[in-house]
């Protein structure tokens, strides 16, 4: 790998480095689209620190956010397409 | 999820044994670990052909239960990050097991300090050594079963990372994963990870700020912007003040640019926790140190690089002498993780 590629390794494993972050990108993966509202009750989670936690796997690259105006459920989130690889790597060896 | 068994058998008078069995949960490799030297007695993806001589031990998993280090001249790092101790054993007497009473299923065994080097065939033990058994969980599933058997004395059996579905879920293994490659990685480019938050005025502001976290991206920065990364179900004052407090967040970085972000200043500069963290940027005309501190705001930069420090002039214009906010929020966040790789 060359540095330009660890470094996008570097960040993306970063996002990952927590408990509760892994257990919502977990829960996200298992269900892509997943409302905030019901991923916050899926992992039981408390809401502010989910939004924090959701915030870091976007910023790292692993997630996406898509707004929609249905009900109260305002954001869903998908896995991108870097964010599966790591998790393939993760759980495949 | 499968089973563990880790115990001793009850029924041998004068020979104990030690049976571990999992299934269809991973494929552990199974490391004798002594006070002297590790001895991989099964790992179906890393034969000791190629491993001879050449564990790298870098810590333990369990520092309460395996305090000593090793070092070895040659290097495959086996992160000990993903192994979890199964069993300490207190060896009484010099043991020598032989290939008769080991079931090695294929699998390589080496001689253990200084007593017999007769290729794979033999383990041997001094007495009163304490050997660990060690189980990396993260493996694919299958079966396998091992026995290792000498006259030894099992004297405690470590079920922590036994849980009542089986031996690890598969969140835990990975996570221990995670941070096995993340240090690999951070040793790699001699930069610990580092998180950033970027603060700043909404449009032009926000325009730079996105700019400015894909130049930290490339970095290997995560560089949050509330605006963008935060969701709307959440009010933003909360979402933001949860965020900037969690340990995790290495710098806040705030562009003095409008009455919004002034007052986001003040706020934060009255909450020790955030303050420290913070990396205020302002016009080089109304640095405190190069103009004349007669607003209130200027006044309290003043007595924020007095108390924190880290209030940083940037330019306002192309013919500046001061550096622009990008490059000096890069120059630092780098900077910053090559300073922790260091500590």
């Amino acid at each position: 790998m060359n540095t330009p590629q660890i470094l996008s390794e570097l960040r993306m494993y970063a996002g990952l480095d927590s408990e509760s972050r892994l257990r919502a990108y977990l829960a996200l993966s298992e269900t892509p689209g997943i409302s905030f509202n019901d991923l916050a009750r899926k992992i039981r989670l408390e809401k502010g620190l989910l939004a924090y936690h959701l915030g870091v796997l976007k910023a790292a690259g692993l997630v996406e956010m898509k707004y929609e105006r249905m009900s109260k459920k305002t954001s869903r989130y998908y896995p991108t397409e870097e964010g599966k690889k790591i998790l393939r790597r993760l759980v495949s060896k | 999820m499968g089973k563990l068994l880790a115990s001793a058998d009850p029924d041998s008078r004068h020979r104990r044994s030690v049976d571990l069995q999992a299934s269809s949960t991973s494929q552990a490799a199974i490391l004798l670990l002594t006070a002297d030297q590790p001895l991989l007695i099964s790992s179906p993806e890393l034969p000791l052909a190629k491993a001879r001589g050449v564990f790298r031990i870098t810590h333990y998993w369990n520092e309460s239960l395996c305090p000593h280090r090793f070092r070895y001249s040659d290097a495959i790092p086996l992160h000990l990050e993903r192994w979890s101790v199964l069993a300490q054993l207190t060896v009484k007497g010099p043991q020598i097991v032989r290939p008769g009473s080991v079931n090695l299923g294929g699998w390589l065994a080496r001689g253990f300090l200084g007593v017999n080097h007769a290729g794979a065939s033999s383990v041997s033990a001094r007495d009163g050594r304490v050997a660990f058994i060690l189980a990396d969980w993260t493996r694919r599933p299958t079966m396998f079963w091992q026995t290792i058997k000498w006259d030894s004395r099992v004297n405690n059996v470590v079920r922590d990372e036994v849980s009542e579905r089986g031996l690890m879920s598969m969140s835990e293994a990975s996570l221990r994963r995670i941070r096995a490659t993340l240090r690999e990685l951070e040793h790699r480019v001699r930069r610990h990870r580092v998180t950033v938050v970027l603060m700043g005025s909404n449009r032009q502001g926000l325009l730079q700020r996105r700019r400015l976290r894909d130049a930290l991206s490339r970095e290997g920065v995560i560089a949050l912007i509330p605006e963008d990364d935060f969701p709307k179900d959440v009010p933003p004052s909360i979402a933001e003040r949860k965020a900037l407090s969690m340990e995790e967040i290495d710098l806040i970085f705030l562009n003095l640019q409008s009455w919004g972000t002034a007052t986001e200043f003040g706020q934060f500069h009255e909450h020790e926790q955030i303050a420290r963290k913070l990396r205020v940027l302002v016009d080089c005309h109304h640095h405190p140190l190069c103009s004349d501190p007669r607003s209130y705001l200027s006044d309290l930069c003043l007595t924020h690089l007095a108390a924190y420090g880290h209030v940083y002039p940037i330019a306002s214009n192309r013919g500046s002498p001061c550096p622009s906010a990008k490059k000096t929020i890069v120059r630092l966040a780098v900077r910053y993780g090559q300073w922790r790789a260091l500590r």
